[in-house]
């Protein structure tokens, strides 16, 4: 009789475990996927998640551009992380991939910076997830971040990278055009993501796209427009060389770009790419303000090429050198040569002389609110 | 008269059994766990890390090839401009919005290190940079701290601060953190 009473005294505590918690800690759960968004690059790292084609090419999302440098991100994470090819199963997925565990939890992701032309404060990309619940119960977490912008390339050609500087202009063989004018711009990828220099400071042509520009083009045209240079009109001549004047031609405007192919770690059979396609997923080719040209493109070219080529696109590795050739031959094999560009200086793309432009590291704010 | 003894051990016996009973009731019963609310520490928590990431994000330099980062260039010129710069860029980076303000007030000192080994605070008198808001005392303050380098050609930095050796030095930018 007693031990029941005793017992029965000990029930109430049995119930005190039942009672409704009173909250789940939300802010918790909001500071661990903050954490993991702007400190951690997601999974896999290379390839890179955000050139997967699905979602279950995502193993976790991270917005941040490495593991060495938390707190900035990558535009080109954030800019793919709501894309349409994630969205099947949303928002089952994204929750497995970044908040965890087995509770339903509904979450709001925003990311904003700051505006310094209009001053104001602006998304970066529409909100994720749904509306915030409208009387403030929800775990919230706040983190101050910084942007990194896509870096792009410019190259600006004078009449230095002529052939034959100092006067002596080479001059194209009566048998015809055969020799064809070359240029390549090289991208040493081991300098570019090299150790020594913070990733948040890099231009990686694995994961942001390789935008170049070549201008001036006309500086190295195969024409005099100086006079001192007496370049076109040569004389005397040899045997075997023509020259505009003696020909009857004008001095060329224009030079016409044959083909553009890639080769890698100087290898010299070209990279198999769909040359003579075009394909706007990997690559754009504007000449002279002219778009939809593809790499075989028999265009003249009078002053300014342009190329991007989108992340994934090409094989590339952190010790890859990538060469991008340039070949200018006329159609009328007998005339001489248009441009004098030539493979004596190729044009590297590094830091240095800043021709890699890498924009400022602008500041942001990414919130999440989970409940 | 009953001379057995069975009773008494049955008796015995069944006090033990109850006592053994409640006993073990008493532990299993007394396993349960209790929930209790969350801790206020949350809040402090949410803006500890305002605070740490606007200082790690004012560390960051801008560009590559910035000498200084804006941290840095601050503390650099803690006698004239550093003070009020630092104090507008840290309300607009823990803000968020100019329109909308965050009520996060915030007071700032710098302490460096005599060689002598002695402490010091600069400013003395009043906080490095400050929000409208003053501390008075009442508030639940949290403090983040961090290391910032400064060089040894710092033009603008207290009279006593290159004293005896002059090289590279490292001070504490300390921030105390409140919701107004």
């Amino acid at each position: 009789m007693l031990g029941l009473i005793m017992v029965a005294s000990m029930v109430p505590g049995l119930l005190i475990g039942l009672r409704r918690t009173t909250a789940i800690d939300y802010d918790a759960v909001a500071y661990r996927t903050g954490a993991i968004l702007t400190e951690d690059p997601g999974w896999p790292v290379f390839p890179p998640w955000e050139l997967a084609n699905t979602i279950d090419g995502v193993d976790r999302f991270g917005l941040a551009v490495s593991k060495d440098s938390p707190g900035i991100l990558s535009i080109a994470k954030i800019e793919t992380f709501t894309e349409k090819k994630f969205l099947i199963d949303y928002p089952n997925d994204y929750r497995e991939r970044i908040i965890f565990g087995d509770y339903p939890y509904r979450f709001h992701i925003s990311i904003s910076r700051f505006n310094t032309t209009s001053n104001a404060i602006e998304s970066v990309i529409p909100p994720v997830g749904d509306t915030l619940p409208a009387d403030g119960s929800y775990g919230y977490i706040r983190r101050v971040v910084k942007f990194k912008n896509y870096s792009y390339a410019t190259l600006e050609l004078n009449e230095s990278m002529k052939a034959s500087f100092n006067g002596t202009y080479l001059y194209q063989i009566n048998s015809g055009s055969e020799t064809p004018q070359n240029f390549t711009v090289r991208l040493n990828l081991s300098e570019l993501v090299s150790k020594s220099i913070n990733p948040a400071y890099h231009f990686d042509p694995r994961v942001e796209p390789i935008n170049i520009t070549i201008n001036n083009f006309s500086a190295t045209l195969n024409n005099s427009g100086n006079s001192s240079w007496s370049g076109w009109n040569k004389n005397p001549l040899a045997a075997n060389e023509t020259q505009w004047l003696a020909a009857n031609l004008s001095a060329p405007d224009v030079a016409r770009l044959e083909k553009v192919r890639f080769y890698k770690n100087e290898n010299p059979a070209a990279l198999p790419f769909d040359y003579d396609n075009l394909d706007s997923t990997k690559y754009e080719f504007i000449i002279d303000n002219n778009d939809n040209k593809t790499l075989s493109p028999l265009e003249n070219v009078s002053d300014e090429m342009r190329l991007i080529i989108y992340p994934g696109s090409l094989p590339l590795d952190e010790s890859t050198i990538l060469d991008i050739k340039f070949t200018f031959r006329e159609e009328n094999l007998t005339e001489p040569a248009h441009t004098l560009i030539s493979d004596r200086y190729p044009f590297k793309v590094t830091y240095q002389d800043d021709v890699v432009y890498r924009p400022p590291l602008v500041d942001g704010w990414l919130e999440v609110a989970v409940w | 008269m009953v001379d057995r003894t069975e009773a008494q051990f049955y008796t015995m016996e069944g006090i033990a059994a109850a006592v053994l009973m409640v006993l073990t009731a008493y532990l299993v019963l007394g396993g349960t766990t209790i929930y209790t609310p969350g801790d206020t520490h949350i809040i402090d928590m949410q803006l500890e890390q305002v605070g740490n990431d606007a200082l790690k994000i004012m560390d960051t330099k801008i560009n590559e090839s910035d000498t200084f980062s804006e941290l840095e260039l601050y503390v650099r010129n803690m006698t004239t401009s550093g003070g009020s710069e630092l104090g507008t860029e840290f309300k607009k980076i823990i803000d968020k919005s100019s329109a909308n303000p965050d009520n996060i007030y915030f007071e700032a000192y710098i302490y460096y290190v005599l060689t002598n080994g002695t402490i010091k605070k600069y400013p003395t008198d009043h906080p490095f940079a400050e929000s409208t808001q003053k501390f008075s005392g009442n508030e639940n303050a949290v403090r983040v701290t961090r290391w910032v380098f400064v060089d040894n050609n710092a033009p603008n930095v207290p009279t006593d601060f290159f004293a005896a050796i002059h090289t590279n030095k490292t001070v504490l930018l300390e921030v105390l953190l409140w919701r107004g």
